[in-house]
């Protein structure tokens, strides 16, 4: 066998795989030859096969190669296998190359996949995995170690879990047992009687068990959890000896009720008969409620009517009380302005403090002597803004009786009480509101046509943004454009103007004949 | 369809698509501005972008996804609706309000979804298959929902293999290129695999010539022009030299020689070494003739479209191929182009 410079591999192997990153190169492993002597590479990454278009040096199946991939070709620049190469060292790399896994490329080319030696010497050995039939040591220091038999003199161990139904009890030392038990602290003078019955002191956090039976129970505090999931609890919260305390609740939950020595805790009561000497209550629900034996504050409620009756009630002919009817007694809304609120977690009216309208303020409500007056706006006391579709004409805004939405009109605004819901502005660059063309005069207004020439016997009026590429026109035209200095022009071929025509502060005019008979040309006047 | 060349007004609207049947579906808003950018260059695969501002009214907002600018052009009393462009929409910052919602956003082209979709390695595609279809194929494994219409076919002559980290989209491009064919996306998203076309999509000649706003621009630029072409491929090397009398990019007419080294010749449909590097140095000698220009809207005029240029109104008559646009979109809809035609210098073919 030639011998192979491992090196060399491993420095072929590590440059190819830094190229990998570059993007015209990566590696690729030779998977077969077709019968077209197209060559085939398995590209480290791919999902199948990939021709190759050209090939400079003898390559094989199985082969590593770096190939180059441009222009829609891919052609194999390398081949990093060498047939000194042993296979079992390649199949790392392959393996590793197949599943696209580079860090583990790097790994295996700076290590060997395979030595076999009849002797080595090594004076630290790192490995995942050591399988061996025989192994001899002064000292084994491990995290873990795992045996079907093990055979020792003698174990000193920190803990030691052993499965006592399985322990061979005649072998077992009851005394080292009772030791055992005693210094762990669990038993208190443990022993292990003959019978086997157990006596010392039983110390634990937690006993766990279907039934006890105990002549006294002692304890400072005592919980029972009822079939109804329910814990009812004795002296829980540690009060003193001449208070009793009973509470219930679930676990976790807050407390639902109990007996207590000073008070008592509960979510409903049930009873024919209370008797206190002070009753609190946050609310207090009712058929009726008298206070006094005869008389003092007797309230009633009856549907949804509350009345109340102060320094006794009186029985009307029939035996029954005379009730006083709430609205007519009490006013439900104070005086005030009233403005409405909008917001995501409230929608109403609310109450201010103001006692006359604000100018920037739009109020809805006024209160007054019980009753409700309602207002739009702070400067026209009249009926709420109609809901309806508005559209602005001038610098008002003017209802329409449309009643749907028309897309062919520029609606700015639409009112369904109480908000202003749709407003349509038009769009920067969409304000231009006449389409651009020849437009003619009409029965007295100005109608866009479809001419594209003047004809002579109609006057136009011309609307471009700027002034179309052909500019020569035939006939009569006026016009109002743009210029290249962005000015506005007016273009006119005749003009006739029959009084005056004035530029800036200068006026042109006619001589009056009745002023000069002999001179009626034409004049220019300041006229500031 | 209104008459372009005649007066109109517009205005825009935005409606969603539905990704099935890819027809036009419920409006969600109105556009306060607008604009798209098509480019035909290599730099560009999408073709087409777009970017704007709306109102949406539509509750809620539908958000990501694929909608069409649908414009409402009113002319002579009639209205009709006229699609602009569909895309997928991004969105950009908008406002926090309640039954109005502002939104910026940016719209790509249906090619989009094949230009996130990386290919895996080592992709190739087989000589002799069908190279249009391939591409379709491409583009629905890439993600592409819009239709694809195919016209015209082709069929690969060689394996071909495709880049190191392309896309699906970047494939594609790779299989129409080989062939000189292109992709073109209507208003409605639909794309046209096709050869370039040979017809002129607008004639610009003295009844269009309101179409084009005077002040537009030329320029000729022969930097990348060469004269001498080798190619290498392994141990074959073939030289060809323009020395034409009648070339104006030849080494005589021009005073100075141009190499271009190929190291890595594509033959075509079987083409021998030398036929290649003639035919490479007749695309390299290709002198580009630019114009710049802005006229009003034509419909079905696309990048890769022909227009046909008067010497009324370009000075030349020439079949310019659209390499760049962008709309703008106002009460009217206003193009800025620029389009060339490519002058050919050199060639070996033409009998003299």
């Amino acid at each position: 066998m030639t011998e192979f410079d491992y090196s060399d591999f491993r420095d072929s192997i590590l440059e190819a795989v830094e190229k990998q990153d570059v993007q015209t190169e990566c590696l690729g492993l030779v998977t077969r030859t077709d019968r077209n002597e197209v060559v085939w590479v398995h590209l480290v990454g791919g999902e199948s096969d990939t021709p190759v278009s050209r090939v400079s040096m003898t390559v094989q199946s199985g082969d590593l190669v770096r190939c180059k991939v441009e222009n829609g070709r891919c052609d194999i620049l390398d081949n990093l296998s060498s047939t000194g190469v042993s296979l079992s060292l390649l199949s790392g790399v392959v393996q590793a190359m197949t599943s696209g896994d580079m860090s583990a490329i790097k790994a295996i080319t700076g290590d060997f996949e395979e030595i076999n030696a009849l002797r080595a010497n090594v004076d630290l050995l790192l490995s995942n995995l050591v399988k061996t039939g025989y192994l001899e040591a002064n000292y084994i220091d491990a995290n873990a170690i795992r045996t079907n038999y093990l055979d020792a003199q003698a174990i000193q161990a920190g803990y030691l879990n052993v499965d006592f139904a399985n322990l061979n009890a005649e072998q077992v030392r009851w005394a080292s047992i009772e030791d055992l038990f005693t210094k762990s602290g669990i038993f208190g003078a443990l022993q292990i009687l003959g019978d086997g019955t157990i006596t010392g002191t039983l110390n634990a956090t937690l006993l766990n068990g279907d039934t006890a039976r105990f002549t006294n129970i002692y304890a400072d505090a005592l919980k029972i959890l009822g079939d109804d999931g329910l814990y009812r609890a004795l002296n829980l919260r540690g009060l003193d000896e001449d208070q009793a305390e009973v509470l219930v609740s679930r676990y976790g939950e807050s407390l639902k009720g109990g007996l207590h020595g000073s008070h008592i805790l509960a979510e409903s009561i049930t009873a024919d008969k209370i008797d206190v000497t002070q009753l609190m209550a946050m609310m207090l629900m009712s058929q009726f409620v008298q206070i006094g034996a005869s008389g003092g504050i007797h309230i009633e409620s009856v549907g949804n009517r509350l009345s109340f009756l102060l320094g006794g009630y009186s029985l009307n002919t029939a035996g029954y009380i005379d009730w006083i009817d709430w609205h007519q007694a009490v006013n439900p809304m104070e005086r005030g302005w009233y403005v409405l609120v909008d917001e995501p977690d409230y929608w109403g009216y609310v109450r201010t403090t103001d006692t006359y309208v604000h100018s920037d303020t739009m109020y809805y409500v006024n209160v007054i002597s019980g009753n409700l007056e309602w207002y739009s706006e702070y400067t026209n006391y009249l009926n709420p803004v109609e809901e309806g579709w508005y559209e602005l004409v001038g610098s008002d805004y003017v209802l329409t009786e449309d009643t749907t939405f028309d897309e062919t009109k520029d609606y700015y605004a639409h009112i369904s009480r109480p908000y202003i819901t749709y407003v349509q502005v038009a769009p920067e660059g969409f304000e231009d509101p006449m389409e651009q063309g020849w437009y003619e005069i009409v029965d007295g207004q100005y109608v866009l046509t479809s001419d594209t020439v003047v004809d002579s016997g109609k006057v136009y009026f011309m609307m471009y943004s700027d002034l179309p590429s052909d500019k020569a026109v035939d006939g009569e035209v006026a016009f109002i454009s743009v210029d290249d200095r962005n000015q506005s022009v007016f273009y006119m071929t005749n003009e006739i103007i029959l009084k005056t025509l004035r530029f800036g502060k200068w006026m042109w005019f006619e001589r009056s004949s009745e002023i000069d008979p002999d001179n009626t040309n034409m004049a220019l006047k300041w006229v500031g | 369809m209104p008459n372009w060349a005649e007066p109109y007004t517009a205005t825009y609207f935005l409606h969603a698509v539905d990704r099935d049947t890819w027809e036009t579906d419920e409006e969600i808003g109105k556009l306060r501005s607008f604009s798209v950018e098509r480019n035909a260059t290599e730099d560009v695969p999408l073709l087409e972008s777009c970017s704007g501002e709306a109102d949406i009214t539509a509750e809620p907002d539908p958000g990501e996804g694929w909608y069409r600018v649908v414009a409402h052009v009113s002319q002579r009393g009639l209205v009709e609706r006229v699609p602009i462009m569909t895309f997928l929409r991004q969105d950009g910052e908008r406002p926090i309000g309640r039954s109005i919602t502002r939104t910026s956003f940016t719209g790509y082209s249906s090619l989009k979804p094949a230009d996130l979709k990386a290919l895996p390695r080592g992709t190739y595609i087989t000589k002799g298959t069908n190279g249009p279809a391939h591409v379709k194929r491409l583009l629905e494994e890439g993600g592409v929902l819009a239709p694809i219409k195919i016209v015209g076919d082709y069929t690969i002559s060689s394996y071909v293999v495709f880049d190191l980290g392309s896309t699906y989209l970047n494939a594609a491009w790779q299989v129409l290129d080989a062939a000189g064919y292109v992709m073109m996306i209507d208003p409605n998203g639909v794309i046209t695999i096709c050869p370039k076309p040979d017809m002129p999509s607008l004639i610009l000649d003295a009844a269009n010539a309101r179409l084009v706003r005077a002040g537009g621009t030329v320029n000729v630029d022969k930097t990348e022009v060469a004269n001498v072409y080798y190619a290498i491929d392994g141990d074959n090397r073939v030289k060809v030299v323009n020395d034409l009398d009648d070339s104006r990019t030849s080494i005589k007419n021009r005073g100075l020689e141009s190499d271009i080294m190929d190291t890595s010749p594509t033959l075509v449909d079987g083409e021998s070494l030398d036929v290649y590097a003639m035919r490479m140095l007749k695309e390299s000698s290709i002198v580009n003739h630019e114009y710049k220009y802005v006229r009003r809207y034509w419909p079905d005029v696309f990048p890769f479209s022909l227009v046909q240029a008067t010497s009324g109104v370009f000075g030349i008559t020439e079949h310019l191929v659209v390499k760049q646009q962008s709309l703008s979109f106002g009460k009217g809809i206003t193009v800025s182009e620029t389009a060339s035609y490519e002058e050919v210098t050199y060639d070996p073919w033409q009998l003299r």
